[in-house]
């Protein structure tokens, strides 16, 4: 056996285990952090969209479907759930600032979030969007408004 | 310490270190967004447009309406 069959087979080995594409996607992120502080926390330098250039620009470049990624990904997609849940307790830690000014705040949530989904749909009607797309857009924004802070 | 404090340091601490990390945990969606971008073709300059727009005026909007709130508050306590 060659030298280059031999690399081959490490590859197919490594390509088969879910673990490559949770190395991949947590060595693209400390790549893209580390380039974040190197800019000295330069927002354009974010770090999420450096990884996801990187990780998506390696599956495409060597022709693999998403669905094998994401069974390897979907271990740090898991994370997502616990995360968000996690996101209540900064604010349980705050509650007795958060409580003194409880008016001011329940009273703008209350007015913004229904102020944003109306506003998207008009927006995609004004653009001539397909209908489905429009559909979609109301929910999505509704939706990715809950894990994003 | 108490045990119930011992619990709430660790629940701090553990919670506090995921949100630190909370946007690695978008990259395998987002890489789903790039890999299935050829469907939306044409439309993904617009919908760029839309995002972009509609999460800046419910940002402004909402800053007003509890700046608006804080000064309703203020003069009515000025009142009495």
């Amino acid at each position: 056996m060659s030298k280059e069959d031999k690399l081959y087979e490490i590859w197919v080995y490594l390509q088969a285990e879910p673990l490559f594409w949770i190395t991949l996607t947590l060595g693209a992120y400390l790549l893209g952090d580390y380039l974040y502080k190197k800019s000295k926390l330069n927002p354009l330098v974010n770090p999420v969209a450096i990884s996801i250039l990187i990780v998506s620009s390696i599956l495409l470049i060597m022709d693999v479907s998403y669905d094998r990624y994401f069974n390897g990904a979907k271990f740090i997609h898991f994370m997502l759930g616990p995360a968000t849940v996690a996101l209540a307790i900064p604010i349980y830690e705050k509650k007795n600032l958060i409580l003194k000014e409880i008016k001011p705040i329940v009273f703008s949530i209350f007015l913004g979030i229904p102020f944003e989904p109306p506003l998207a749909c008009i927006t995609a009607k004004i653009l001539f969007l397909p209908t489905h797309l429009i559909v979609s857009l109301c929910k999505g924004d509704c939706n990715l408004s809950i894990p994003s802070p | 310490m108490g045990k119930e404090e011992k619990i709430k340091k660790e629940v701090s601490e553990t919670s506090h270190q995921i949100i630190n990390y909370l946007s690695l945990l978008f990259v395998p969606i987002g890489v789903g967004v790039v890999m299935h971008i050829n469907y939306l073709g044409d439309n993904l300059f617009k919908i760029l447009t839309i995002i972009v727009i509609g999460t800046l005026a419910s940002l402004v909007f909402t800053a007003f309406v509890m700046e608006k709130i804080i000064k309703l508050e203020k003069k009515n306590v000025k009142r009495r």
